[in-house]
């Protein structure tokens, strides 16, 4: 292929020699297309965007595993969380229920009435009761370490965020370059006060903004003031 | 050194739920008196200024590191004395050689569990108290 063929030229020729019968419109928009792209990809190469968006692009397979990382470290902080709550709860509902059947059982019991082969069996079973609350206080302590410990996943996850958002405003800054030096200059300032559109999501920068709520409660207000 | 349940520690952490978690297997370990500090250079201002007896920190921080600070407590006359444990999600052997190099007695990788916490701590305040 000629070094100075461009794409579209070359898309051209290729449906020609297939037999594809394109029309002079047609064929007039590819040899536009090509054009186009030869100057892109030229001005790229003389800007020397060309290694940087190459740069950029190489390391999203790394934000895509740092943000896998996320997910994968957040769900196992909140699988071991709601599991060690099962246990927990387990073991306070055997305290809880313990403690139940032997109230009921001292319900109405008097020195008189402990005074037999029954009475000693409710001593007995009282005292193995009592001696097991330690060990059962202990398990749900050691649960409740496991429940803080698994929030160790904000400070771990926090840290690759950090570097995740750091690559996505260099990738944002070397972009939104690219897109200045390649828009006419009469059209600059119009790019860059063009809003983009999205939805907003999460509030992230609160301080001195008025245009948002920053609660629930402000959120009721506000639809309570608009008459729901 | 202080008694060991007496002891003052100072928890060095960028991120608050780290150092609050620190704090508590601390107080379950036995350790009740601890402070802390965002980063290395809150962590300096509060070493020179009052009695701490050992120094847990993080590595990765904003404004002065752990290793930084690490450097700057050996570098300390009154300071350089002080036992320091580094708690980190930094899991690289060069990064471990590095604390090592710069004087750390300890090292530990996050995630960690209290047990681990427990041994390090045990170990660094029984070797001092020697």
């Amino acid at each position: 292929m000629n070094a100075s063929a461009s794409p579209a030229s070359t898309l051209v020729d290729s449906h020609a020699a297939i037999g594809i019968d394109m029309d002079s419109t047609a064929y007039d928009v590819f040899q536009r297309i090509g054009v186009i792209t030869r100057r892109l990809h030229d001005a790229l190469h003389e800007l020397g965007y060309d290694k940087t968006l190459e740069t950029a692009v190489d390391s999203l397979p790394d934000a895509r595993a740092r943000l896998a990382y996320i997910a994968k470290l957040t769900g196992d902080s909140a699988n071991k969380v709601l599991n060690t709550v099962e246990f927990a709860r387990a073991t306070q509902d055997a305290m809880s229920s313990g403690a139940k059947e032997l109230k009921a059982r001292w319900n109405g019991k008097t020195s008189q009435t402990l005074n037999g082969p029954d009475g000693e069996v409710l001593i007995t079973d009282t005292c193995e009761f009592l001696g097991s609350l330690p060990l059962s206080t202990d398990l749900t302590n050691n649960h409740l370490t496991d429940i803080m410990l698994a929030q160790d996943f904000h400070d771990l996850t926090g840290q690759v965020i950090r570097k995740v958002v750091d690559l996505a405003q260099t990738l944002e800054e070397q972009l939104l370059a690219l897109l200045l030096e390649t828009t006419p200059p009469e059209r600059r300032a119009k790019l860059l006060s063009t809003d983009v559109g999205f939805l907003s999501g999460p509030a992230i920068n609160v301080d001195g903004r008025t245009d948002i709520v920053t609660s629930q409660s402000q959120v009721d207000d506000m639809l309570e003031s608009l008459g729901f | 050194m202080s008694n060991a349940t007496e002891m003052k520690f100072l928890i060095v952490d960028d991120f608050s739920t780290m150092r609050r978690i620190v704090r508590n297997l601390l107080k379950e370990i036995g350790y009740n008196n601890a402070d802390e500090a965002e980063d290395g250079i809150a962590a300096l201002s509060k070493l020179r200024g009052g009695n701490f007896d050992f120094v847990v920190s993080d590595i990765n921080m904003p404004n002065m590191n752990g290793f930084e600070l690490l450097k700057q407590i050996r570098a300390d006359e009154q300071l350089k004395g002080l036992p320091v444990l580094m708690v980190t999600a930094e899991a690289k052997k060069e990064d471990i050689v590095t604390a090592a190099q710069a004087g750390a007695n300890g090292y530990i990788v996050k995630p960690f569990t209290k047990a681990t916490l427990e041994e390090k701590v045990l170990k660094i305040v029984q070797k001092f108290a020697k």
